[in-house]
């Protein structure tokens, strides 16, 4: 019962946290990447759509490989034993996590941990890893993962992206990385009165005025997106501009769409 | 899983079966008469309906995230562009000094 953070816990007692199941192979990126995402998240942040906790367990049945664990991650709690027992799942509190990662090199122990973790806790999310797609991929959607990445696939497509679109494939993984550029892509949600109703994308110049751009348009009378929607087009209300930029102009661009305040009509 | 908006936003156009959308690149050849023209007099967007994502100047590390409009074009420029295949395989054409003769020809 130790209180500081990142301590061996002997249970763990987190909600709606992330359970990595291994300290090798990809178990490693996955801790980096869930550290670096504590050590962004404010208190009590959240990931996803805010269902997510930031906390982060990882089981081995090595103590001395998951005491270098704790000294490279120092938000990870960690449990010692085999991730294939039941009773290791629930000392690394399965029936209240959110999500696993059974990323073990053995994939039978990945079947296993996925059918046991679902037998536990059946709103589980599972994401498994396996060298064996077609084969063990199948088996493990079957035993209800909900997704299953194949390393060496993932691989070999990087590696062909990486040859012929350096570019694009760098500015996708900028996108989706948290520490580089603030660069995100969010709705411009147009009200009943909004100053924005009436007017064509181009006129908005949002480009020029906010550094924004609109990538894409979901009219209000549809659900489904017009992509690179024409400069001619003419908002309506409901409408909602999915647009491309950093965080602060499209704040900037959004309150732009909102009506203007009895206050500051006057610009 | 930190950026839900970012990823469901690349991951429902990547994956929509009605239009095949791509985050793809071009980059300006040394001979393509839009070397020194500004994005907006390049007129890009409208000739192809892409969005023009960012700049990733020749030798850069760091992208230039929504060019500005007055932002001029330069050899080795790689155009990070979302659209679809054939409006990319358009863009290519005219970008490599060749192509863009072409369409022009065509065009005039």
């Amino acid at each position: 019962m130790s209180g500081e953070p990142g301590a061996k816990t002997d249970i763990v007692t987190c909600q709606r946290h992330l359970i990595v199941c291994g300290l090798s192979g990809p178990a490693q990126h996955i801790l980096a990447e869930l550290e670096q995402y504590k050590r962004m998240a404010g208190d009590g942040e959240r990931l996803g759509t805010g269902v997510i906790s930031c906390d982060f367990v990882a089981i081995d049945a090595d103590e001395r490989a998951l005491a270098r664990a704790r000294k490279q991650y120092p938000h990870v709690r960690t449990i010692a034993g085999d991730a294939t027992e039941d009773e290791v799942l629930r000392r690394a509190g399965v029936r209240q996590a959110y999500g696993i990662f059974p990323v073990l090199p053995n994939k039978k122990d990945n079947l296993f941990i996925t059918f046991t973790a679902k037998q536990i806790h059946p709103e589980i999310r599972v994401v498994a890893s396996t060298t064996d797609f077609l084969n063990a991929g199948r088996k493990l959607f079957r035993a209800g993962a909900a997704s299953v990445v194949s390393p060496s696939f993932i691989g070999g497509l990087r590696l062909v992206s990486e040859l012929v679109r350096p570019h694009a494939t760098a500015f996708l993984d900028e996108m989706l990385r948290t520490k580089v550029s603030d660069v995100q892509i969010q709705e411009i949600r147009l009200g009943a009165a909004s100053p924005f109703r009436g007017q064509t994308i181009a006129a908005l110049a949002l480009p020029s005025d906010y550094s924004v751009l609109a990538v894409a348009l979901v009219p209000a009378a549809s659900e489904a997106p017009v992509y690179n929607p024409p400069g001619e087009t003419r908002l309506q209300s409901g409408d909602a501009l999915v647009v491309f930029g950093k965080g602060a102009d499209i704040a900037r661009a959004q309150s732009a769409a909102q009506a203007a305040g009895p206050g500051e009509r006057q610009e | 899983m930190f950026r839900p908006s970012v990823t469901t936003f690349l991951d429902q156009m990547l994956r929509d079966d009605r239009a095949v959308m791509r985050v793809e690149e071009a980059v300006l050849a040394p001979e393509s008469p839009f070397c020194g023209q500004t994005l907006a007099g390049s007129a890009l967007r409208e000739r192809t309906g892409l969005v023009i994502v960012a700049i990733r100047p020749a030798g850069a590390e760091a992208f230039v995230f929504c060019p500005p409009p007055d932002r001029p074009l330069a050899a080795g420029d790689a155009l990070i562009v979302m659209g679809e295949v054939g409006q990319i395989l358009q863009l290519r054409r005219l970008v490599n000094g060749r192509g863009a003769v072409a369409e022009r020809r065509r065009g005039a």
